[in-house]
């Protein structure tokens, strides 16, 4: 009996993952595209708030930073595979991310490196990303171009306070590879006629 | 008017014009005299502000009208050479040219070496001469001279003189202050065009009529700069809503790029501003709490009204205190409020920027909103309509504001450069108009050079800045209030004066070093505590952390009477404050101060006590009251106030509860322990009802008050009452642990130790004390295992006491069955490690831990209230052949992380702070992980 339980047990979290059956799946459209996502339990996930169209935050917390994901898109297609011609060079981006720390009296404390994965929804991501500290707090942002339906570009920000990132990295990294993007009715319409 | 001093000194000037210079003082003086000028009496004084103290010593000694004569014809011939070395083509000064002066000139400072020291210097001779005129009523006759262009500006009344470091007269002054000016009636018709001129969507805002605004000519600049500034508003809210148009933009470079050099052009390198954008963005939203959000999508003109509210509760603080006062003194009312209009136009033009800065959003920010607020704020409110939408199919109605508001973008660019421009011209134009002669204005007025480079400045800095930057700081005259500038996004803010100071606090940006600090050692902290660490936190309060044992007891029992909240956030006595900023000025104010006389009863205001005693609030004269009957009334438990003290007013016990054997604290408080949910709840007396108690008493609850030493002692969830040896063993284990570092996670270790014991004590393993429990134990007991926290959860394993060899017996993991021996100990907990070779008992009673090595039969005694990483090192790297801690710490890591043998790894060492990065595969960004001390927080 005690077997079975312990099998019926493992069975169960095999199939259902905790943070899965703890998420509400979210369905939106920005751009040209259509895009799921499972928003962890206790995070909200409201539309156009402070420039994002789509954004995902994490549960209030004690220091008053929350953990951000926001997508955005970026009006633009990388129908050229840049990425795939060997741009990888970040010196631009750190040189950019100096720049703005510059202004907030910030300091930069470590790069991570160039990175281009696939997840299940997503055909390509390309991520780039750096810990830093500011007046307020040290933190960890991401930003992360992903490519949707004819090599759209929609870029995803994330930004999680560093004496959070023991918890919520793992969050961020399960639900951003939760993200589909999917065709639009319109979009599968006009390829059907083509 | 002074005609008699120009007279002399026109006399003088022109009679050495014509005799040629002055070959020695007194010759040219003599001279003088003999040549018709004569001295009258009466003269009148132009400016008098100059004392006799302040002149210098040898000035002090003239004292006969031959020195002082001497002394104006001196001073008016250099002031001669000055207009002939110093000044320009264009009549300016040239402070860096050199100056020289004539031997023969008396009173001469050959230090001096340029016209910037000149003219310092001549200033004040041109004062101590205008002195000695009327102080000696010389009068020198005007006689016949072609150059007395110099002296005509000394020709001022004493409105007109223009005080050092401004840049009007007094008469001016006065006459703008009177100017009735109201800012928003100068912005009306501006706002009123833009809004017509966004159609239908935002019409009727404005056109209300009754406003209270005079009909009164508006200088067209301000209406362009009130247009710009709404548009400004409109378009910072836009973007901050939408969000789109920056990344859009990037999207539609970086394609034309593309198409002009081909794909080897850097990627990143053309998203820089995307980033920037979507990070500000982050960080805004990051700060905004649960509550704002869902506020944001239950009613988003609200949000927005509140936003702009937030924006013009700022601005009012900015503009009405100190700097704007300052700066518009000389200016009249469609000046003013083209400055304020520039200063706004800036602000509002970064809402995303502005929150990001202000930190904590509109929350913070609580300022009244000004009388035009209301009206702004819900115009953009009415744009909001369409904003739901944004990002969405795009209405004809969306794609309209949208482009409406697009405009200002061009605006905030090269138009806003200008028109910092234009308004720097204008404010000098009109500073202009207070002037007279060009020579004497930039003698008399050392800082008048300076101004104009100020304002030169403000220009030059707006045009080589970013779009939509503005240097917002006195340039003039207030050097001792400006120490330094603190910068935010595109705006550079006044820091350091007091009323800017006012601004920041307003609007909800900490600070570590300003007067709020100051304004806190003032009331009796200690400024080295004060001043490290003070913040205004989220909900606009002040914050400072102290040490309890740096506050005096006054201090703290004010801080207490006033309802600040005090947070204890460690054992070593440090202290959180949280002071309202409005209790803040109270507490300023000194209105929880209290005085006491020689027995220590509190006097109050007007003399009075407040005694409160049970149910019964009474007032009476201080001086009433002997020293026996103060006594007595003490012992009988009664409460002495003052009536201003906020609960002056309220019987200690109203409801009754003495009656219940309850004793209410001094603040009317008392305090009930929630056995059930391990809570300890702070609650007013006079809200509690004696039927309330009563269930909490039958429930077994501990009901106390502050004045009890061991108050917020925690309690059990077991539901063991206190004074059980249990749970006050619980109770001093907590605090153990909390003292040991255990932080927050001693409460959960304590809780389980304490269910443990419940859980031997039901099963009647156990008699109701540990004492008991040691001896149940030595009789073969079997002791359930306890999950504690930390790394060993999962390891802890099922043991057997075997009471007659003293030794307890248990399976590793890997199935071995093991037995160790037990030196006395009672209640334990056994976990296992490295697959049963390491074993670990902990003993729960004593505090300590044994590390068995069971590979040598090797055991270790460490100390229990070490965390866990200290303890796995300790164990790891002492007890486990050939391995030291740190290799043993990175095999649990790995084996936490679940990472195969081919994993890379470094250990590397960032300040100090060993860390284990872990490159996890092409498909994982790399993993840092601390290990050592500060491992597992």
């Amino acid at each position: 009996m005690f077997l079975l339980k312990t099998l019926l047990f493992a069975y169960v979290f095999a199939i259902f993952p905790i943070t899965e059956a703890d998420a509400a799946i979210k369905e939106f459209k920005i751009g040209e595209d259509r895009f799921t996502i499972d928003v962890p339990k206790d995070w909200q996930s409201p539309l156009d708030f402070y420039g994002f169209p789509v954004s995902l935050i994490g549960p209030d917390t004690a220091e008053g930073r929350r953990t951000v994901i926001g997508i955005t898109p970026a009006g633009a297609s990388d129908d050229e595979k840049v990425f795939d011609q060997g741009d990888k060079d970040i010196k631009a981006y750190i040189a950019g991310r100096e720049a703005w720390l510059e202004q907030f009296d910030g300091k930069s404390i470590s790069y991570d490196s160039y990175q281009k994965t696939k997840w299940e929804g997503i055909e390509e991501a390309h991520t780039l990303g750096y810990h830093y500290s500011l007046p307020t707090g040290k933190f960890y942002e991401r930003s992360i171009f992903i490519l949707c339906n004819g090599r759209r570009l929609y870029h995803v920000k994330s930004l999680v306070p560093t004496d959070q990132e023991k918890t919520d990295n793992k969050i961020v990294d399960e639900t951003l590879k939760t993200l589909k993007c999917t065709k639009t009715v319109a979009q599968k319409s006009r390829e059907k006629k083509q | 008017m002074n005609p008699l001093f120009t007279r002399v000194l026109a006399g003088i000037l022109c009679f050495e014009l014509l005799i040629g210079p002055v070959a020695q003082p007194a010759l040219a003086v003599t001279d003088l005299i003999t040549t018709g000028a004569t001295v009258a009496t009466g003269g009148r004084m132009a400016n008098r502000e100059l004392s006799r103290e302040k002149r210098t010593a040898e000035e002090k000694q003239i004292d006969t009208a031959v020195e002082a004569e001497r002394y104006v014809s001196s001073t008016m011939a250099q002031n001669k050479m000055f207009s002939e070395q110093c000044l320009t083509g264009s009549g300016e000064i040239d402070p860096k040219r050199a100056f020289m002066l004539s031997d023969d000139v008396a009173y001469a400072d050959m230090n001096v070496k340029n016209c910037a020291q000149e003219r310092e210097k001549l200033f004040h001779m041109n004062r101590v001469a205008d002195e000695l005129v009327a102080e000696y009523d010389i009068d020198l006759e005007t006689a016949q001279c072609d150059n007395c262009s110099v002296p005509q500006a000394l020709q001022k009344t004493e409105q007109e003189f223009i005080p050092p470091g401004e840049s009007c007269s007094l008469e001016a002054q006065a006459r703008f202050k009177k100017e009735p000016c109201n800012t928003y009636c100068l912005w009306k018709p501006a706002i009123s065009a833009v809004t017509a001129g966004m159609g239908a969507l935002l019409v009727s805002a404005f056109t209300g009529g009754n406003d209270g605004c005079p009909k009164q000519n508006l200088a067209k600049s301000t209406a362009s700069c009130a247009m710009n500034m709404i548009k400004g508003l409109i378009k910072g809210i836009w973007e901050a809503i939408t969000g789109l148009a920056k990344l859009v933009w990037e999207g539609l470079k970086w394609c034309a790029n593309k198409v002009k050099q081909g794909v080897k052009w850097l990627f990143w390198d053309a998203w820089v501003k995307t980033e920037n954008k979507t990070s500000s963005n982050a960080h805004a939203v990051s700060q905004a709490n649960k509550k704002e959000v869902e506020s944001f999508e239950k009613d988003k003109r609200g949000w927005l009204k509140r936003k702009f509210d937030a924006i013009l509760g700022f601005l009012k603080e900015l503009v009405y205190v100190g700097l704007f006062e300052r700066e518009s003194k000389c200016m009249n009312c469609a000046q003013k409020g083209q400055l304020m209009c520039e200063i706004g136009g800036r602000v509002a033009s970064d809402l995303v920027g502005f929150t990001f800065t202000m930190g904590a959003g509109y929350a913070a920010v609580k300022t009244a909103v000004t009388k035009f607020g209301p009206k702004v704020a819900d115009l953009i409110a009415k744009t909001a309509k369409v904003l739901p939408k944004a990002g969405g199919s795009g209405s004809k109605v969306l794609k309209t504001v949208g482009n409406t508001v697009k405009k200002p973008v061009k605006w905030a660019g090269k138009t806003a450069v200008k028109s910092t421009k234009a308004i720097s011209r204008t404010v000098v134009k009109g500073w202009k108009n207070f002037k007279s002669t060009k020579a004497y204005q930039l003698i008399m007025k050392p800082d008048y050079s300076r101004a104009l480079d100020g304002v030169k400045t403000l220009a030059v800095k707006g045009a080589n800045s970013v779009p939509g930057k503005v240097i917002i700081a006195p340039f003039r005259g207030a050097k001792n209030l400006v120490k330094s500038y603190i910068e935010f996004d595109n705006v550079v803010f006044q820091k350091g004066a007091m009323a800017s100071a006012n601004s920041f606090r307003t609007a909800g940006i900490g600070m570590s070093k300003t007067e709020i600090a100051r304004m806190y050692v003032d009331l009796g902290g200690k400024s080295k505590v004060a001043e490290g660490a003070t913040r205004v936190d989220k909900n606009g309060n002040q914050v400072f952390r102290v040490s309890a044992s740096e506050i005096p007891s006054e201090q703290l029992a004010q801080f207490k009477r006033a309802g600040v909240r005090i947070d204890e956030i460690s054992s070593e006595g440090e202290l959180i404050l949280r002071v309202p900023t409005k209790t803040f000025e109270e507490l300023k104010a000194g209105k929880y101060a209290t005085r006491t006389n020689a027995l220590g009863i509190p006097i109050g205001s007007d003399g009075t006590v407040v005694i409160k005693q049970g149910s019964t609030v009474v007032e009476r004269k201080v001086e009433t009251i002997s020293a026996e009957e103060f006594g007595k009334l003490r012992e009988d438990g009664a409460v002495f106030t003052t009536k201003e003290h906020p609960r002056a007013t309220v019987p200690l016990d109203p409801n009754g509860l003495s009656a219940k054997g309850i004793k209410v604290g001094n603040e009317g408080e008392i305090v009930v322990k929630n056995t059930e949910t391990g809570t300890i709840e702070v609650l007013d007396a006079s809200q509690v009802s004696a039927d309330e108690v009563s269930r909490w008493q039958k429930k077994g609850y501990p009901i106390t008050n502050l004045k009890d030493p061991e108050w917020n002692r925690p309690v059990s969830k077991a539901g063991i009452p206190e004074g059980d040896e249990l749970n006050h063993t619980a109770s001093a284990r907590m605090q153990d642990l909390r003292q040991s570092g255990k932080g927050e996670e001693a409460t959960k270790i304590a809780l389980q130790e304490v269910e443990s014991l419940r859980v031997l004590k039901e099963t009647g393993e156990i008699s109701g004390s540990s004492v008991a429990a040691k001896s149940q134990l030595s009789k073969g007991g079997r002791v359930k295992p306890v999950h504690l926290d930390g790394i060993h959860e999962s390891r802890a394993v099922e043991t057997t006491i075997i009471p007659e060899k003293n030794s307890i017996q248990f399976e590793t993991r890997a199935g071995e069955v093991r037995e160790l021996p037990l030196r006395k100990n009672s209640n334990v907990v056994v976990e296992t490690y490295q697959d049963g070779r390491m074993a670990v008992v902990r003993d729960l009673e004593k505090g300590t831990v044994e590390l068995h090595d069971l590979s040598r039969k090797k055991t270790k005694v460490a100390d229990f209230s070490k965390n866990d990483q200290a303890l796995l090192d300790e164990a790891m790297g002492k007890t486990v052949k050939g391995k030291n801690a740190q290799e043993a710490a990175l095999d649990e890591v790995k084996t936490r992380l679940d990472l195969n043998q081919q994993t890379q790894y470094r250990v590397v060492d960032q300040n100090g702070t060993r860390q284990l990065e872990i490159d996890a595969g092409p498909e994982c960004r790399p993993q840092q992980i601390l290990i050592g001390s500060d491992a597992g927080r």
